[in-house]
């Protein structure tokens, strides 16, 4: 079964629930939601590229938990496919940002929308690696085609595989 | 001698009377410094209140001596000769009067002098009045006492004299009073004390003395004059004291009142500063008093020259909080002041340095972007240009245009377009080194400088970023919008040194990159000089072509089906260059509609046209053809209606062909026109429908009256059955709008029966006839009148 591996590298990763606290919690206020993938364009040794991936989860979770996003990071080794979700603005500034980012190379934007609700509203980003990857990829979910329906698949995956175990909760 | 002075005071003196005696000097001592400070400030009766000093100082001093005369009691007859007496009032009052009119001039020397004199002055009305004083008896000196009373009674008046001149404030003046009465007095009775007298029987009484009854009088008038001058003296120093305290305090209101700071110097020293200045150096008024202008520059400052007695000037003021503030100080000599003060005003710079700086940043920067301008980027440009002369690095200039986002701004507004802006210089930002320079030239046009060696590799993979980074979607307020870039790049010194030459490179392959697809980068060629400059040489003959009238017209006719008659014409320009012969339309109208030449060679082409129409025997139709810029420019009902109104041709007989790429943009303004010149009525077709998008809502939204098929559906009308098919469908369309249809480029016979027998209106082509000049058509016109 798929597991949420702990953040590469030490620190206090595993502080991943997101604090219902902040003003990008307010139920209120509509959520919008991106999707994209991405081609990794970190260069250097495993470690290096580890190190550096560990670096932006690191600042993606202060920057979320910041600003009221969720959402959820997935790293093949080779590419990023990532799920964000809150408040419009802070969306848009972090979308800028990451747009802007030529640590990427091919992104390709799946989705951005309104959504009715937050799928990941407990992750200020859950982290997948290559453990989770052989479930996220299997049975040809690999996205491709309209995005639209890739962006659906991703997130269908990967509210599954995040859903709150029984065990996990209480 | 202490046991002398003692014995002679203590002994021989009356010490009521030497306490009035005291009390008398003291009354004339204290008015003699307020009638000179009142002297002092009245500079215009400024004689007149140094002669009341003179008289009160000498009254003053004169009294004492003489109620101190009365107190003595040498033991033998005395008496007083009456001249020398009042002589000696007259000479101390004289000498004083002097004194104060010289030390009222100012200056140390002349202050010391003054108060030498009034010293000097007593001393000579005491020794006078001594000379006076006839005793029956030997009158002898102790010589060192009499030498101590003679020095002291100058030294201590010059001094207190001095000091009542140098400070006018209340408490100096009190000293001075002080000073001069102990001078006085020590003149008087360290004289007495030296004055030894012998009693003696051979020298007589005084033959007719003056009593000391007779003096008590004299000196009773006098000490009550005496006392007249002090209280008026008093009462002028108190209204002055008052005066100068409200003075004071309206100055201070006034002052603190001030927006700007103020300060107020003796000299080098301050003496006091305004609430303005203490709140913008956050200092109390008391850390000001006594500090030297210095002191308020920051470490190390030296205050700027020019600032002496009355100039401006800027430096910087060194605040509590350690703030180094920039100020412009300026300076007044303060007029009514008998020491040179000045008045400091202390302008706080900060808000004129922001905005200088803002203002310097404006000049040369996007306010949206905040990236360098056109001018900005051009002083870069300059600079890397001088930087490759001295050292010879190159360096690569990119020149970006965006790629739909006029769209974007059009259909989404400048709102939304300017956030987009903002984002794009974002992700640019993020594409170049920190050593390369961004740019906003204006619009969505874009430039780089890359320095960088290993050209051209590294400006292509500039571009290459570039195109990815702005080739991603954008997010601008929740709505996903899509752009890109095309980038053209030169290369220095390859591509050119001079700012010129690179920049009219760039933009060469820039333009180039954009026709080629967008999205891309090209590098400048030498190529696309040399096409460019025949296109600019075209450019210039063509313009030769509008002033020396190269052009002229040719008519195709038209053939209605109905009557089989030619009922009407279109006109056709041709060039005929003087060199290079006839220039085909398809060669010199886009040149004409990009810079905008066409709308004064449509203009010639209607009025040629309606001219020639109108001196037809036939009210033939004529057909002229509309570019998309002439529709677009305002003038042009106005200049349908007056080539109509000149040529005599009424505007019934006008057909005017526009294409459908009229319509692509501004569609409102264009239909307004379009019904404009309808209104004149004139007739509006569609011309070479079918190439373009052939929309039929524009055939819905405005009402034409003719639709021209494009030729190239009749060419292949025989072979494809499609071809066939939309002609026919066209035509029935037409039948069903209530528009005539023509039929473009028949050339064979069975072109013409094939659109005969599907109901078409009108034929042009060659089948029918081949544009032909002027003269052909009027002898057509004529037969036909003729036939």
């Amino acid at each position: 079964m798929a597991q949420v591996s702990p953040l590469p590298g030490a620190g206090p990763g595993d502080a991943r629930h997101h604090p219902a606290a902040g003003e990008g919690s307010d139920p209120a206020q509509p959520i919008h939601r991106l999707v994209y993938r991405s081609t990794s364009a970190i260069l250097g040794t495993e470690e290096q590229v580890a190190a550096e991936v560990a670096a932006i989860v690191a600042a993606a979770r202060r920057n979320n938990l910041a600003t009221g996003l969720t959402g959820v990071l997935v790293y093949s080794g080779e590419s990023f496919t990532q799920v964000l979700e809150g408040p419009l603005a802070a969306l848009e500034a972090t979308y800028d940002r990451i747009s802007a980012d030529l640590r990427h190379r091919q992104f390709d934007l799946l989705q951005f929308t309104r959504a009715p609700a937050r799928s990941f509203g407990n992750w200020e980003l859950a982290y997948l690696t290559q453990d989770a990857l052989d479930a996220f990829w299997q049975d040809g979910a690999m996205p491709g085609g309209d995005p639209t329906d890739a962006a659906n698949r991703v997130l269908e995956r990967l509210t599954e595989i995040l859903r709150p175990q029984p065990a996990a909760t209480g | 001698m202490l046991q002398r002075i003692y014995l002679c005071l203590a002994e021989q003196h009356d010490p009521w009377l030497v306490a009035l005696a005291a009390l008398i000097c003291a009354v004339g001592t204290s008015t003699t410094f307020v009638l000179l400070r009142v002297a002092q400030l009245d500079q215009r009766r400024r004689r007149g209140w140094a002669a009341l000093t003179a008289l009160a100082t000498g009254i003053g001093a004169w009294a004492t001596h003489f109620v101190a005369m009365l107190a003595f009691a040498p033991g033998v007859a005395a008496g007083y000769e009456v001249g020398l007496t009042l002589a000696s009032l007259a000479l101390v009052v004289l000498v004083c009067g002097i004194a104060f009119q010289l030390g009222l001039q100012g200056g140390h020397a002349r202050q010391l002098l003054a108060g030498a004199l009034v010293g000097l002055g007593i001393t000579a009305m005491h020794y006078t009045g001594m000379a006076a004083y006839q005793l029956a008896g030997n009158l002898l000196w102790d010589r060192p006492l009499l030498g101590l009373s003679v020095t002291l009674g100058i030294l201590l008046p010059m001094l207190a004299v001095w000091i009542g001149l140098q400070h006018p404030r209340r408490l100096a003046r009190t000293a001075a009073a002080g000073l001069l009465l102990l001078g006085i007095c020590a003149l008087h009775f360290l004289g007495m004390a030296a004055a030894i007298i012998l009693p003696s029987a051979e020298i007589a009484p005084p033959a007719a003395p003056a009593t000391p009854g007779w003096l008590g009088a004299a000196i009773g008038a006098v000490t009550g004059l005496l006392l007249l001058l002090g209280l008026a003296a008093s009462a002028l120093a108190r209204r002055e004291h008052r005066q100068e305290r409200q003075a004071e305090d309206r100055l201070r209101s006034l002052a603190d009142a001030t927006v700007e700071g103020l300060l107020l110097c003796a000299e080098d020293r301050i003496i006091v500063s305004n609430r303005s200045l203490q709140e913008l150096l956050g200092r109390e008024d008391a850390w000001f008093a006594g500090q030297t202008l210095e002191a308020l520059l920051p470490p190390g400052g030296v205050l700027p020259p020019g600032l002496a007695a009355e100039g401006r000037a800027e430096t910087e003021f060194l605040a509590a909080s350690g703030e180094a503030i920039p100020v412009e100080l300026v300076t007044r000599p303060l007029a009514t002041q008998a020491r040179p003060h000045r008045v400091v005003a202390v302008r706080d710079l900060r808000d004129r340095r922001r905005a200088e700086a803002r203002i310097r940043f404006l000049a040369h920067h996007d306010p949206l972007t905040e990236l360098p301008n056109r001018t900005g980027f051009a002083e870069e440009l300059g600079r890397a240009l001088a930087v490759h002369g001295r050292t010879g690095q190159p360096f690569a200039l990119l020149a970006l245009d965006l790629d739909r986002f006029k769209m974007v701004n059009d259909a989404l507004g400048h709102a939304v377009g300017d956030a987009l802006l903002v984002k794009v210089a974002a992700r640019l930002r993020a594409a170049v080194r920190a050593t390369d320079l961004v740019g906003r030239l204006g619009g969505d046009e874009f430039a780089l400088l890359q320095f960088a060696p290993g050209q051209p590799e590294a400006a292509t993979a500039m571009a290459e970023r570039c195109i990815e980074l702005l080739s991603r979607p954008f997010v601008v307020q929740g709505q996903v919008l899509n752009i890109g870039v095309s980038i053209g790049i030169a290369l220095c010194p390859a591509d050119g040194v001079d700012p010129a030459t690179l920049s009219r490179n760039a933009d060469l392959a820039l333009y180039r990159a954009k026709s080629e697809g967008r999205g891309t980068h090209r590098f400048f060629e030498a190529e696309m000089d040399t096409r460019m400059q025949r296109r600019r040489m075209l450019e210039v003959e063509l313009r030769t072509a509008v002033a020396m009238r190269q052009f002229h017209l040719l008519y195709q006719p038209l053939l209605a089906l109905d009557s089989d008659a030619v009922i009407g014409f279109e006109a056709l320009i041709r060039w005929s260059h003087p060199e290079r012969g006839l220039i085909s339309p398809a060669e010199f109208i886009p040149l004409a509609e990009e810079t905008g030449l066409i709308v004064q060679i449509g203009e010639w082409v209607l009025r040629e046209a309606c001219r020639e129409a109108a001196s037809w025997q036939q009210p033939a139709i004529i057909a002229v053809n509309l570019s998309p810029v002439q529709v677009r420019s305002p003038g042009i009902v106005e200049a349908v209606r007056s080539a109509c109104a000149a040529a005599g041709l009424d505007p019934r007989r006008l057909e005017l062909e526009i294409t459908e790429s009229v319509l692509l943009t501004d569609t409102d303004e264009t239909f307004r026109t379009l019904q404009a010149l309808k209104a004149l009525g004139a007739r509006i077709s569609m011309d070479d429908f079918g190439t373009g998008y052939s929309s039929l809502s524009y055939l819905r939204r405005f009402p034409f009256d003719k639709i021209k098929i494009d030729r190239s559906f009749v060419t292949d009308l025989a072979e494809d059955a499609e071809s066939a098919a939309i002609v026919g469908a066209v035509i029935g369309l037409g039948k069903s709008l209530g528009m005539v249809t023509t039929v473009e480029g028949v050339e064979t016979a069975g072109q013409l029966a094939h659109v005969r027998a599907r109901g078409c209106d009108q034929v042009q082509g060659y089948l029918i006839g081949r544009p032909m000049p002027a003269e052909q058509v009027q002898r057509l016109m004529d037969d036909k009148e003729a036939a």
